[in-house]
């Protein structure tokens, strides 16, 4: 699936929908989500009210790992502790939290800017199991990111919201009045064709 | 009659179109520095524009009608949520102000949505203490023209409202519409939106000019540039605001950014070369901003002279 291979916008207003297409698009680009999406079916009708938005996500993007930015080593014989020198430093804040809130603060230094020392007496063990541990879950904080972009796309006034969302797809359905079921089944309609085309 | 023009040019030698100005017996509104250049806001005698053009000429300066100039305009969105700020609502606000307006903007409480959007009697009250009301609404047709009304059908003050639809007709008690500035996302810096923006500088300064004819058939005890002068040189304690501009003019009277429980006596006490006090030509009330205060001039035919 390419990046937003599929873009409807759908409106009795054709005006509106136009006008509607834009924003999308500029909320998605604020928020770095134009290659997330990979086919978005938008309906919107003011008359009902309804506001209905169904994504299929583009998947495949791993959990980074410590061992993905940080080169980890023992150190020499007589050192005692890890040392971990650090490739990508795009996240060395995540990386920080997360060794002192599994080593303890006192147990964690930085000799320069690019090394992270933890101390310890089991180093072997500590450098293996430290290597596996998830600093960063871009799918998580993707579906956050993709909450942001519905809450700002979506019209203010639509304060009546289901959605169900997997890790692959997004159903969003808002209105001022009571969500109908007519409007759910529409969007699960809408989320079966996506697929399927 | 004073005419409200906008002076653009060079620092060198501007005091020269201020001391013209006063020697015309028009007013200073404001005086904006941008490094080398320099904006004043006047208001000159009809009759002797020609003299500061000339001079303006001479200093290599542009003289333009600003219609906008000492107005005082409310730009109103529905909220102050993600979907209304800052791209459109601030950057109409900030369109309004470059033609010559004092903006101020509001975001409603509750002005959300179709069927629950609604204006508090409160913020009903502040729309009225301004000249005129901007409201930005969104992209369709429906709600701008069959629901959105009700937050602006009993305002005193003139509306215009925006949204994305070119309508045929103006919506039900707006004083007129301007499309092409509805929900947008980014900076208005388009060739459309920037039209659509100078569209509707336009028509604010077509009913702005429209009221000011209407006051001009039972005029103003005095100007309000001319109570803005004599505060200045009356009350001390207007050097001391800090806000960009103390006095906001109006076209029937003035905001003055000092307290109300304070000062209110004081400028009631301004008393002019004719002898008249200021409680003799205006009422001094508290205004909804703060605690500042509105002055409303009294026309002539409630004080019976024009000084």
């Amino acid at each position: 699936m390419k990046p937003l291979e599929i873009f409807r916008v759908e409106s009795p207003d054709k005006t509106g929908a136009e006008s509607y297409e834009l924003v999308t698009r500029d909320v998605l680009a604020d928020l770095e989500l134009t290659t997330i999406l990979g086919r978005l079916w938008m309906y919107i009708d003011p008359k009902e009210p309804v506001f209905i938005f169904c994504a299929l996500i583009r998947t495949g993007l791993p959990p980074i790992r410590i061992k993905d930015i940080a080169d980890i080593t023992t150190g020499t014989t007589s050192a005692e502790g890890v040392l971990i020198a650090i490739v990508n430093e795009g996240y060395v804040v995540p990386l920080l939290s997360t060794l002192v809130a599994e080593y303890g603060r006192e147990n964690i230094s930085q000799p320069d800017k690019k090394t992270i020392a933890i101390a310890t007496e089991e180093k072997i063990e500590v450098a293996e199991s430290v290597a596996e541990v998830i600093i960063a879950d871009p799918r998580r904080e993707i579906a956050s990111r993709l909450a942001d972009a519905l809450l700002r796309i979506t019209p203010e006034g639509f304060r009546v919201r289901h959605h169900t969302s997997t890790e692959s797809e997004m159903l969003f359905v808002a209105s001022e009045d009571s969500i109908k079921a007519e409007w759910i089944e529409r969007a699960k309609n809408m989320m079966k064709e996506l697929k399927e085309d | 009659m004073l005419e409200p023009i906008m002076y653009e040019g060079g620092v060198f030698k501007h005091n020269l179109v201020i001391e013209l100005i006063e020697d015309l017996g028009g007013y200073i509104l404001q005086t904006n520095f941008m490094q080398t250049e320099v904006m004043i806001q006047m208001l000159c005698p009809h009759s002797d524009i020609s003299m500061v053009e000339d001079l303006a000429k001479e200093l290599r300066a542009k003289i333009t009608r600003a219609p906008l100039t000492g107005t005082d305009i409310i730009v109103i969105a529905p909220t102050l949520a993600y979907q209304h700020l800052p791209h459109h609502a601030c950057d109409v606000a900030e369109y309004m102000r470059r033609h010559g307006a004092n903006t101020t903007l509001v975001g409603l409480a509750r002005g959300v949505g179709r069927r629950i959007a609604q204006i508090s009697a409160k913020e009903r009250a502040l729309s009225d203490e301004h000249d005129l009301a901007v409201f930005t609404f969104g992209n369709f047709e429906d709600c701008i023209m069959n629901k959105k009304y009700v937050l602006y059908k009993d305002l005193e003050v003139p509306s215009i409202v925006t949204g994305t639809p070119e309508l045929e007709e103006t919506p039900a008690y707006a004083k007129a519409y301007v499309g092409g500035l509805g929900r947008i996302a980014h900076r208005l810096k388009g060739e459309s939106e920037l039209c659509a923006l100078d569209k509707l500088a336009e028509v604010a300064g077509t009913i702005l000019d429209e009221i000011r004819l209407d006051i001009s058939k039972d005029p103003l005890t005095t100007h309000p540039a001319r109570i803005m002068k004599e505060i200045k040189e009356q009350i001390p304690e207007i050097g001391k605001c800090l806000s960009p501009a103390p006095i906001t003019l109006q076209l029937r009277g003035a905001r003055i950014k000092l307290p109300y429980s304070r000062c209110k006596e004081a400028i009631e006490n301004i008393t002019f070369e004719e002898g008249v006090k200021l409680s003799e030509i205006a009422t001094v009330l508290p205004s909804g901003v703060r605690d500042y205060m509105l002055i409303r001039i009294l026309p002539k035919s409630v004080t019976g002279f024009v000084i």
